[in-house]
């Protein structure tokens, strides 16, 4: 297990390299610059673009950009961004935790939502409710996050002439007003996310119900429910972790509109900015940590099976 | 509470181009002068009590208000507006918006005495004192000025209210200054600002309260959040700044010939998008009559300009006459370039259509707005639809931002036009000025210049039935001094 999981540390040097090359050469390859950016809809002189490209490096020619930047990653310095003039760390320090934040509590409430549905759902094969956790469960996978996030903004206003707070405080500073902030857009991507987990769960569980060691169970004496839970949602969930650790992936890329949607400074917004504003350390950065998190999470998915099913062994 | 549709980028207002970095700090910083909250033609004293020309117009001389202090204590004086004011001309330090507004007028500053500051002029000059009335030409302490990183993290201004707190991202909140030079001002105790960048967060926001102004987007729109808010929001027409315009690069074929930017010109139905695209709330013309006045072609002569009449059918005829004359009896397809920008989508794929009644077929290729801008930016396009920014209450300074300096356009102005532009500069007898600014006009609305305005696309601001005063920011972003909550 040790020597898998080294194995699996060591991959992630090339990869992150490979990101890092990536992420470089493609967010130049974008047309239009910060210059640009910053101008929006007034118009610059070439001299004064000129003196300001000067000023933010950006003249330099591109491998001695790419080799002053990659020394500086490397011990840690994603550089300056351009935008806001201050150091790349400080803005993901900022805002990774309020990112992190959401889509735990994202999953959290995807996988409890999930799970229960789809156990509901199976051991009520057949039945109206069944038909109902169906309708939801393709709801949940066909409507995009940010059709729900602004039907619920929308629902909010019309039921309770309220919409969700504009000032973000952290947990540390203000924990009620912290939740509240996160409650919807959790529930936007948890719904998101509970739907296929759902539909997974269901098909999962109906298969190994109909297991010889089910009937043996039940043979035993055991109550339904002790079956269900103990013997066969057990067997039943290996696939569904398989299918959440894909689903955290895709939250990362729900929160970048969810997040504007909802008025959250996290690292979905950031994104955004950056990419509308070609602040290119900034973006960089934030596609690197992204995709570390995005890697980080498969590989511990896959260290789950072991825990799971003792069956599993790794080469 | 308002909205910042997003982050300022830092807080160095000379350094700055994007519109919310005045509004962010418009009650921050102040210039020599200002314009009134209510009617921004008019110029009032702020930093200086009063000015005069001198006999030849081209010595501007400033009497500075004495006992105004920085919001960290230290004393206004001469030296600090003079600082401020080199520092935008300083061609190294490339101020966008400041230096670009101040530069083509102003030889250099002198400081008499520490309350008397003379400006020479390149030439007698009637626009200066809007651009130094400007919110971007502000004055800052010399301390700010020679130190670009303090400058980036602090504003430090003489104005009606402090910067309390800044949370990049998330909010900026100031707080009244108790120590301001007019001690009737500002009414309010502190004003609250949430950076938020996606439009219906902010709607949904404006209509339960949270925010107490905010754009009410188009009118059926602001109809639908006037209900949310139980009728209590307050409608307000909201000039548009940025008005769309096709442009035709002279430099590429088929537009190289006048007679088929003409054609073009005759061809466009504005009413038509200003109906289906703007809600129906919009101006026509170079210059919008409602925020330059007499200074714009009347509407009664506008639309009796080719191009502007209605029905289109003389101009269509004319439009297809010249093209057969420029050997394109038949049209021609091309590519238009549309940023994804501030519905520029939307009166493209009203104007594109329009037309093919003159065998034009156009096909839209629409990019995202960064990626947009530098294409027009270089000149890449045969045709463009393009915001063309009007970010000034002078007329003449308009116009020269929008059409003569701008490098979006591809157009070069030709000397004769040029000459009318810097006469009207130098008229001091406002009827003179208009006559010129008029002629002007009337070229652009020859239709061969290739810049095509459609309309000035206005939009509604709601705010709330408690709050009083000037609430709207306006092209200068918007001090707050004078707004007060019946509460």
């Amino acid at each position: 297990m040790s020597k898998y999981i080294i194995k699996r540390l060591l991959l992630f040097i090339p990869s992150a390299l490979g990101i890092l090359l990536v992420v470089f050469v493609l967010v130049r390859l974008v047309p239009g610059d910060v210059v640009a950016a910053m101008a929006g809809d007034a118009s610059v002189s070439e001299a004064d673009r000129q003196i300001i490209q000067r000023q933010l490096g950006l003249d330099r020619p591109l491998v001695v950009q790419f080799v002053v930047w990659f020394g500086n990653v490397l011990q840690g310095d994603f550089g300056q961004s351009i935008w806001e003039k201050r150091p790349v760390v400080d803005m993901l320090k900022e805002r990774i935790p309020r990112s992190l934040e959401l889509t735990a509590i994202a999953v959290t409430l995807g996988v409890v939502w999930g799970i229960t549905l789809g156990v509901i759902s199976a051991i009520r094969r057949r039945t109206l409710v069944d038909y109902v956790v169906r309708v939801i469960s393709i709801a949940g996978i066909s409507l995009p996050s940010f059709v729900t996030g602004i039907l619920l903004l929308y629902l909010m206003l019309k039921l309770f002439h309220w919409s969700p707070p504009v000032f973000y405080e952290t947990i540390w500073a203000n924990p009620g007003s912290n939740l509240v902030h996160q409650m919807l857009p959790a529930m936007v991507l948890g719904f998101a996310a509970a739907a296929p987990i759902a539909r997974l769960t269901r098909s999962s569980l109906l298969e190994v119900i109909g297991e010889d060691y089910m009937r043996t169970a039940r043979a035993k004496g055991l109550s339904e429910r002790v079956v269900i839970m103990r013997h066969a949602l057990k067997n039943a969930l290996l696939p569904v972790i398989t299918l959440s650790g894909g689903l955290v992936a895709g939250l990362l890329g729900g929160v970048v509109i969810v997040e504007a949607i909802f008025v959250i400074p996290g690292m979905g917004t950031g994104l955004i900015d950056a990419v509308t504003q070609r602040d290119y350390p900034a973006l960089q950065a934030y596609v690197i940590v992204m995709s570390l998190i995005y890697l980080t999470v498969n590989l511990l998915v896959d260290l789950s099976y072991g825990l799971i099913d003792p069956r599993i062994r790794y080469g | 509470m308002h909205r910042l549709a997003f982050d300022l980028p830092n807080l160095d207002i000379h350094a700055q181009l994007a519109a919310q970095v005045s509004t962010g700090l418009g009650g921050i910083y102040e210039s020599l002068i200002a314009q009134d909250e209510e009617n921004p033609q008019v110029l009032i004293p702020s930093l200086a009590e009063s000015w005069k020309f001198s006999q030849d117009g081209k010595i501007l001389t400033f009497v500075l208000r004495k006992n105004v202090k920085f919001h960290d204590g230290s004393s206004f004086d001469g030296a600090d507006a003079k600082a401020s004011l080199d520092h935008a001309l300083d061609p190294k330090v490339a101020s966008p918006r400041a230096g670009s507004l101040t530069r083509p007028f102003i030889e250099k500053t002198e400081l008499v005495d520490p309350y008397t500051l003379v400006v020479h002029l390149k030439s007698p000059n009637v626009a200066v004192l809007q651009a130094l009335a400007s919110r971007w030409v502000a004055i800052l302490p010399v301390e700010l000025i020679e130190d670009q990183a303090k400058r980036e993290q602090n504003a430090i201004g003489t104005g009606p209210f402090i910067l309390k707190s800044y949370q990049k991202n998330v909010s900026m909140e100031w707080v009244k200054n108790t120590q301001y030079w007019n001690p009737q001002l500002p009414y309010l105790d502190g004003v609250k600002f949430a950076v938020i960048r996606d439009e219906s967060a902010a709607q949904a926001a404006l209509a339960s309260g949270t925010l107490m102004s905010g754009g009410g987007g188009d009118p059926e729109n602001a109809k639908v959040l006037r209900a949310a808010a139980r009728g209590r929001l307050v409608q307000k027409i909201v000039p548009g700044q940025y008005p769309p315009s096709i442009l035709l690069n002279p430099d590429r074929p088929p537009f190289d010939n006048p007679k088929v930017r003409k054609a073009i010109f005759l061809a466009v139905n504005r009413q038509d998008v200003g109906a289906r695209s703007r809600g129906n709330i919009y101006e026509l013309g170079y210059l919008h009559a409602g925020i330059y006045g007499e200074y714009a072609i009347p509407l009664e002569e506008l639309l009796k300009t080719p191009g502007y009449r209605q029905p289109k059918d003389q101009d269509i005829l004319e439009a297809k006459a010249l093209l057969k004359e420029a050997g394109f009896p038949t049209g021609f397809n091309l590519k238009v370039l549309v940023r994804n920008a501030a519905g520029l989508p939307e009166d493209s794929q009203v104007v594109v259509p329009q037309l093919e009644k003159i065998g034009v077929v156009g096909e839209l290729e629409i990019v995202e707005a960064t990626a947009g801008l530098a294409r027009v930016q270089s000149h890449d396009y045969a045709m463009a639809i393009q915001g063309l920014s009007q970010l000034t209450t002078d007329p003449g300074l308009s116009m020269q931002g929008a059409f003569f300096t701008n490098a979006f356009a591809a157009w070069k102005s030709p000397p004769e036009i040029q000459s009318l532009l810097d006469q009207q500069f130098a008229a001091t007898d406002p009827v003179k000025r208009r006559e010129l600014l008029h002629q002007i006009q009337r070229y652009f609305l020859q239709g061969e210049t290739g810049i095509i305005h459609l309309v000035w696309g206005s939009t509604i601001g709601l705010h709330w039935d408690y709050v009083k005063g000037p609430i709207d920011a306006g092209f200068q972003g918007n001090p707050y001094s004078r707004v007060w909550l019946d509460r």
